[in-house]
């Protein structure tokens, strides 16, 4: 009997010190998935990428990036960089296949090129209504506006996209005196 | 016999419980590690198009610090040529999330200063995006303090070293090595000395992971269980790299550096990658005993076994005799000042991590290849950390009481978009300790008067820039019952100024007694839309910046004038991308018009005449004249805090000196911060600022002293813009005196400079 008792107290020894030299880990195991973030700035939502690709833009958009289209460097008013026209293009083309996360992305890094170009605002502020983002199209079309001057001609086609934005947000005085 | 069964049985169940409970135990805590690897945090990619302001300088040192190879002929991917004028490359391509970047190989063309052209082949090329810097890594929840790495970046001859030495058997055996104890008891024998172990790595990474403590036989018994069973789940590579991330090898002060990537930059201050035998040898030489061989207190010890370790390499044929006899040769290389990380840029890094902890939850980021591409621009970043550096310096030579203590920071934004391009934090930008852009909240001074003027100019109370003010002393009662009384910095009263004049030469009473006017918290209506959101006091104190802010909320403050009236929020972070290539999120550009463009312009121009004729002259030793910019001074009580805040027509700077103990410096902002500034702006790619009047604004000559019309230019007169229906009615006479009038506002350049800008 006191054998049993003495080799019991061994056995929960044993596990007692087993207990005590073991670090207990903190974490269990990770999952791989990754989830889509909604976080505080972030704007990528899966829905976006199947969002309407008609474009329905304000201005004659094929026009603007026909690199050989004279008249419509005039109508805007600008000179545009090469770089800067490549890259609206592929904004355009992005939209189309309706990429607009992509598109957005694209006519960010032309604005880097030119960040006071009110023809890339003209159309960032476009792509915005298209993603559902009325009241940044709102406020990307005002940095639009404060941006044309010189001999820019944009202001109607920006003060349009404003009071499209006005009437998506049920704000009809707000558009009417948009126009 | 009964019992003994028993006892037998009911032991056997507990012992096979015990392996079960080890074995589950012993892969949770091993995946838990292996999915810890860090999110790599890249800068900007550098964008090249014809007309790009980018030198060829520039371009040669964005490639260098790509790992580019500079060699005559660019066959393979990471190789660049350049001569005179021309730089051809071949890029090595980038998968970005939002498109691929194609490998390719291009003549890039000069001019001055500026890419002229891009050829590939015959064709013109718009646009090439190179990679982005791969600068740092991020380390979700606990393992802030190792430099983790991946089996394949350890050097070959790393682990043919630790082979050698530790566990020769490695490779063969299931996790505990009869015949490495044995040999270990030879070798000892033979040496007289302990110098070889008998564990295996494996049962050494048992005993540094898992394990805590003394030595004893049970503990022995436990980590062989525990070696068979890792070896039983992971292969030979995994527990490997894991034993590599894990290993102790040195000791500072209560900071225990953990596994070769860190010890690599503890030791010698490199990337792992790029050690050499020699080096390699001494980090497995310090396997045995980190503070034993320590190479920084037992430089004669450490030499030795690292000596040993390569004859041991030597001796199984992982080196040749030449290489070993070579490398025997080679001092310890260790580095004086040891490193922590691997952070090329460490301030820049902290508020990156910042933003992504408030955005994400730890688990998100746990993921393993993360990659997080920022706004960083290290071309910007090194010219703010060396225009810091070298400005400080010299502010020291001047006045020597001020060494050792002088500090600073600097925050660089893009005017337009609100990118955060640069950060700097401590004069010595390596140091990852005290962030002070981000920390260091500082009274403000003089920086809180552009909101009283822009509170003053869109308050209905028919303001403008010619509104005539009363600089003179004078005395109110606070609420507590203290009266304060606000003075000037040079201790005069200047009698009747110009709202403009108070702006640009920092009056302190005129500025108050605005304030008191319009009312501190109609003032601190203004400061809120500019994005303070710091608690700021409804006292008269506040008039002269009696409010603490860190550089960065003063940046956020100054970007909303500088964008003329619309906010947006400083970032750090353009995208992030999973493993996947797939975008996890974005920061895209976020603006919104919080104050009226009209009125803005108007202290826009205030600002420039800060630069042009007040207290930012200065900066024009180092801007060329013709160079449109502008800012505002800022200098706190007792000259404790130097500030200097300015734009050109694409950069924000925010700059701030002063003592990390509060003490008083020898410098006002203009003395001290806006040489920081100038500096930096002279040495960067900055654009002229260009304002545009909004629509009506009519300019004219106006009498310095009574805010009244004057015909045309002359001593007591500056030009200012007047918006619709607001231009002074009364008249003052203002005698022009033919040539001398050029003479007379020549030393500032007035004249001629506004009347070729506005033209």
């Amino acid at each position: 009997m006191v054998r049993v008792i003495f080799r019991s107290l061994i056995l929960v020894s044993l596990l007692w010190q087993l207990n005590a030299c073991v670090q207990w880990p903190a974490d269990n195991i990770q999952s791989r998935d990754i989830p889509v973030v909604d976080a505080q700035n972030a704007q990528f939502h899966p829905n976006e990428a199947q969002a309407s690709s008609d474009i329905s833009l304000l201005i004659p958009a094929g026009k603007v990036f026909n690199q050989n289209d004279k008249d419509a460097q005039l109508a805007a008013g600008m000179k545009q960089h090469p770089a800067v026209k490549s890259l609206m293009s592929t904004a355009m083309q992005q939209i189309k296949l309706g990429q607009l996360v992509q598109a957005s992305a694209s006519f960010e890094r032309a604005l880097r090129i030119s960040p006071k170009d009110p023809m890339i605002y003209l159309y960032l502020a476009q792509l915005r209504l298209k993603q559902g983002k009325v009241i940044q199209s709102e406020q990307l079309a005002k940095k639009g506006i404060a941006s044309c001057v010189d001999r820019c001609q944009l202001k109607p086609s920006l003060w349009e996209v404003i009071a499209w934005s006005r009437e998506q947000k049920n704000d009809h005085n707000g558009a009417k005196s948009a126009q | 016999m009964k019992p003994l069964l028993i006892v037998m049985g009911v032991s056997s169940v507990a012992l096979i419980t015990a392996v079960f409970f080890l074995d589950y135990w012993v892969q949770g805590k091993f995946e838990g590690t292996r999915w810890s690897m860090p999110a790599r945090v890249f800068a900007r990619p550098l964008e090249l198009y014809a007309g790009a302001c980018v030198s060829q300088s520039t371009l040669k040192a964005e490639l260098k610090a790509l790992n580019y190879r500079f060699t005559d002929r660019t066959q393979e991917p990471g190789s660049a040529s350049i001569t005179n004028n021309h730089a051809w490359l071949h890029t090595r391509g980038f998968k970005f999330w939002d498109g691929e970047e194609p490998e390719r190989l291009v003549e890039v063309g000069f001019s001055e200063d500026c890419v002229e052209s891009i050829t590939e082949g015959n064709v013109s090329v718009p646009l090439i995006r190179l990679e982005p810097l791969d600068v740092g890594s991020i380390y979700p929840g606990d393992h802030e303090d190792r430099v983790l790495v991946k089996l394949d970046s350890i050097p070959a001859k790393l682990i043919a070293g630790l082979i050698s030495v530790e566990d020769k058997e490695f490779f063969f055996h299931s996790g505990i090595s009869i015949k490495g104890v044995l040999r270990a008891i030879w070798v000892n024998w033979k040496a007289g000395a302990y110098v070889q172990g008998g564990s295996t790595i494996t049962q050494q990474l048992v005993k540094n992971f898992y394990l805590s403590g003394e030595r004893s036989l049970w503990r022995k018994a436990v980590e062989a269980t525990m070696a068979l069973l890792l070896e039983l789940h992971y292969s030979k590579d995994e527990i490997l790299e894991t034993y590599l991330n894990e290993i102790y090898l040195g000791q500072a002060g209560n900071k225990a550096i953990h596994g070769a990537g860190l010890a690599s930059q503890f030791y010698f201050g490199q990337d792992l990658r790029s050690l050499r035998l020699h080096e390699t040898s001494l980090l497995v030489a310090l396997i045995k005993g980190p503070s034993y061989f320590s190479p920084r207190k037992h430089p004669g010890r450490a030499i030795k076994r690292r000596n040993a370790v390569i004859d041991a390499m030597f001796a199984d044929s992982h080196v040749t005799l030449k290489q070993a006899e070579s490398a025997k040769r080679q001092p310890l290389n260790v580095i004086d000042k040891p490193r922590y990380h691997n952070d090329r840029f460490p301030a820049y890094l902290d508020l990156v991590k910042r933003q992504l902890r408030r955005d994400y939850k730890a688990e998100q980021l746990k993921s393993e290849g993360l990659q997080i591409f920022t706004n960083l621009d290290p071309l910007l970043q090194k010219q703010a950390e060396k225009s810091l550096q070298l400005k400080t310096e010299n502010l020291i030579r001047e006045l020597p009481s001020t060494a050792q203590k002088l500090q600073g920071a600097i925050i660089v934004s893009h005017v337009d978009t609100g990118e955060l391009l640069a950060i700097v934090g401590d004069v010595d930008p390596k140091y990852a300790g005290f962030n002070r852009a981000l920390d260091a909240h500082r009274p403000v001074g003089s920086l809180i008067k552009p909101a009283i003027v822009l509170t003053a100019l869109t308050a209905d109370k028919g303001y403008t820039l010619a509104s005539v003010l009363k600089d003179e002393a004078f005395s109110i009662e606070a609420k507590d019952g203290d009266v304060w009384t606000p003075r000037n910095f040079d201790d005069e009263s200047h009698g009747d100024v110009l709202l403009v004049d108070a702006l640009a030469f920092s009056h302190n009473q005129a500025s108050a007694k605005l304030g008191l006017d319009i009312g501190t918290k109609e003032v601190i209506k203004t400061l809120r839309l500019l994005g303070v959101e710091s608690p700021l006091m409804d006292y008269p104190s506040l008039l002269l910046g009696a409010v603490e802010l860190s550089p960065l909320q003063i940046a956020d403050m100054y970007q909303t004038i500088a964008s003329n009236g619309f906010r947006m929020p400083l970032r750090t972070i353009r995208d992030v991308m999973d493993q996947a290539g797939e975008p996890l999120s974005r920061y895209p550009l976020q603006i919104e018009q919080v104050l009226p463009g009209d009125k803005t312009y108007l202290l826009q121009n205030g600002l420039q005449q800060v630069m042009s004729r007040g207290t930012g002259k200065s900066a024009y030793h180092y801007i060329p004249k013709e160079f449109n910019v502008a800012g505002k001074t800022g200098t706190s009580n007792d000259l404790r805090d130097s500030w200097f805040v300015g734009y050109s027509g694409n950069y924000l700077a925010t700059v701030w000196l002063g003592h990390d103990d509060n003490s008083p410096t020898a410098f006002t902002g203009g003395g001290g911060a806006l040489q920081v500034w100038s500096h930096f702006m002279q040495h960067v790619p900055a654009e002229p600022l260009s304002l545009s009047p909004p629509a009506g604004t009519e300019f004219h000559w106006i009498d310095k002293s009574t805010g009244r019309l004057v015909s045309g230019a002359c001593e007591w007169s500056v030009y200012l813009p007047f918006l619709i229906n607001s231009t002074p009615q009364q008249r003052a006479s203002c005698e022009l005196r033919g040539d001398d009038v050029q003479d007379s506002v020549e030393p500032n350049g007035v004249m001629g400079w506004m009347k070729q800008w506005f033209e």
